[in-house]
């Protein structure tokens, strides 16, 4: 019985070594990935002394003065982060559909060559663009607001966006397009009533990578935003860490309270989440 | 009647206007993305190339050097210990990554159950969208001396003496923050091996039975060869990552201890916004780039010499 719940119900004749070596193989990769976040969330929940006490298990009960203490300066990162990203992923949604709806759906003199133009793009990494990048954003006056961010974000995000949006929308059957314009259906109709509802798991695909990406970008906050409120989750981590004495209770709860948002978020939509990845 | 030209006039007018829209629509459709890539794309992507010839401090040109800045940075040892670093990084990485995600990706698929494989993706996407830096971070916190998890470890199992600061530490360092994120399941190539695995189609599979080949026969035999595409799709994705690599350094190390964990990266990074040399720090960036593309282009080759993926 026990060996059956343990094997997904599965009988003991089909519980063959490759089940057992998986089961365990990932079992270990599981804790060690895993192990670290638990700790976290253990450790956030310490006082100082029952970190001495308790190395590397929860301690009784809760302390939950860590997160009260971190609070209102964890917020503000948060507060920035979702201003951040959900303008920059309405950007990259809008231009990723409407490229890729020309590009797929379209010929045209030079698409091939402006396809490729845009396409190149992706082999010049931020690093390269990022003084120049500095200087532009600072000249046109947007420095430490959220435009420094976005703009540039939204132009980085885009070019695999509408590379992924081309080849999703030319894997569309024709008929689906025919159909609408033969009942008399204007272009703009044909691009709100058909192209966008069908590309909707495309766009699941572009909105998954554009979030992690202005989730997890870390130089080019830190470069752009002077004034260290104005800073996302991410970057704002790094300021709870030794700036008074090593407390790591209210350390670790910051960086609890600074994952905690999309973490929640893509435990909802997990299984959006594989299939948008699988269609990368 | 007269209603009725208006309204096939405005009809015709209507249809006129639709087919024009038709011919121009992609060029409608293209110009703000075109524009926006004009501005935040090409321009500082010329610029960076044209100021890698100059003296520039972010306001103004002070001088052009042609290729003075080049020939700096490879005289200037800090800069060529950061390729070297990035070398040493990168492939090591590469190798680790790619190797890690493609044992769990098989392990993943050995289970025929669609629920339990479903498990184990969920239990590896989780933590992959815990932000860089918090990672970084808690990576940190993993390494250091006082009190880190790594050197407690040790000592609870017996092994104190080998204990050290592994970030603080020349010989350690670079090794270090080479395997932070160990076991490396927890990623986009784990997700793509699978979906890739998955992919295969059944029939491959069944052959490969009827030929009696076992588990390992078949990895070698079908999964390798299959899944060749996707490799080489992370392993470009994880090379170019390990070019850019700055993370490390910003949050952990600061390219030290003395000069064991410097990288091209840091190199741009500190040239521009510490000692205000825009002009060197755009040459380092133009040579990163170029390190890119060489790498790109022959590994885009390899990709189109009789590669075949199903995943793609």
């Amino acid at each position: 019985m026990s060996v059956n719940k343990l094997t997904g119900g599965l009988s003991l004749r089909q519980l063959r070594p490759a089940i057992v070596i998986s089961t365990l193989g990932l079992s270990f990769f599981a804790i060690i990935t895993w192990y670290p976040l638990v700790f976290m969330v253990a450790t956030s929940l310490k006082t100082r002394d029952q970190f001495f006490q308790n190395f590397w298990g929860f301690t009784y009960p809760f302390d939950w003065q860590n997160y009260v203490d971190v609070w209102p300066r964890a917020f503000q990162g948060i507060q920035n982060s979702l201003l951040y990203s959900s303008l920059t992923l309405v950007l990259t949604l809008i231009f990723s559909l409407l490229g890729g709806y020309a590009f797929g759906r379209f010929n045209f003199a030079g698409k091939n060559f402006i396809f490729l133009a845009i396409l190149m793009l992706l082999m010049v990494p931020g690093i390269v663009t990022i003084v120049p990048l500095f200087v532009l954003v600072r000249q046109l006056g947007i420095m430490n607001s959220w435009a420094a961010l976005v703009l540039p974000w939204t132009g980085f995000e885009m070019v695999f966006g509408i590379f992924l949006m081309r080849l999703f929308f030319e894997k569309l059957p024709h008929e689906l397009f025919d159909a609408a314009r033969v009942e008399g259906a204007g272009e703009l109709k044909v691009l709100f009533f058909v192209a966008i509802p069908l590309a909707l798991p495309g766009l699941g695909s572009v909105a998954i990578l554009d979030i992690l990406f202005t989730w997890n970008d870390l130089v080019w906050p830190l470069v752009t935003m002077s004034d260290q409120a104005n800073l996302p989750a991410g970057p704002m981590a790094m300021l709870f860490r030794g700036s008074e004495n090593v407390d790591y209770g209210a350390i670790f709860a910051a960086y609890v309270t600074l994952s905690a948002p999309l973490v929640i978020l893509f435990t909802f939509f997990t299984r959006q989440f594989l299939r948008g990845i699988e269609g990368i | 009647m007269k209603a009725v030209t208006n309204h096939e006039a405005a009809k015709a007018t209507k249809t006129s206007l639709n087919s024009l829209l038709h011919r121009h629509l992609p060029w409608v459709l293209l110009s703000p993305i075109l524009l926006h890539l004009l501005i935040f794309r090409y321009i500082p992507t010329l610029y960076a190339f044209f100021y890698s010839f100059t003296d520039w401090d972010g306001i103004r040109i002070r001088r052009f050097l042609g290729l003075r800045n080049f020939t700096d940075l490879f005289s200037d040892y800090v800069f060529l210990e950061g390729l070297k670093n990035m070398a040493i990084y990168t492939s090591i990485r590469v190798i680790l990554i790619l190797s890690f995600a493609f044992i769990a990706a098989e392990m993943v698929i050995s289970f025929k159950n669609a629920n339990i494989r479903t498990f184990w993706k969920i239990v590896f996407v989780i933590p992959m969208i815990v932000p860089l830096a918090v990672n970084y971070l808690l990576w940190g916190f993993i390494l250091s001396p006082q009190g880190g998890m790594l050197n407690s470890l040790l000592e609870v199992i017996g092994l104190a003496e080998m204990a050290r600061p592994w970030l603080g530490t020349s010989a350690t360092a670079l090794l270090s923050i080479t395997f932070i994120q160990f076991p490396f399941v927890s990623g986009l190539a784990f997700l793509v091996f699978v979906s890739a695995l998955e992919g295969i189609p059944a029939d491959v599979i069944d052959a490969c039975k009827v030929e009696g080949c076992g588990r390992l026969r078949r990895i070698i035999a079908v999964d390798f060869p299959m899944l060749r595409g996707s490799m080489i799709f992370v392993g470009v994705l994880v090379t170019l990552q390990g070019i850019q690599t700055v993370e490390p350094q910003l949050i952990l190390t600061k390219g030290g201890p003395g000069i064991a964990t410097e990288s091209p990266g840091w190199f741009v990074y500190r040239a521009a916004f510490q000692y205000g040399e825009f002009g060197l720090a755009a040459a380092a960036g133009v040579v990163m780039v170029l390190v890119g593309l060489v790498f790109s282009f022959y590994v885009v080759r390899a990709r189109y010499k009789g590669a075949y993926d199903v995943g793609q």
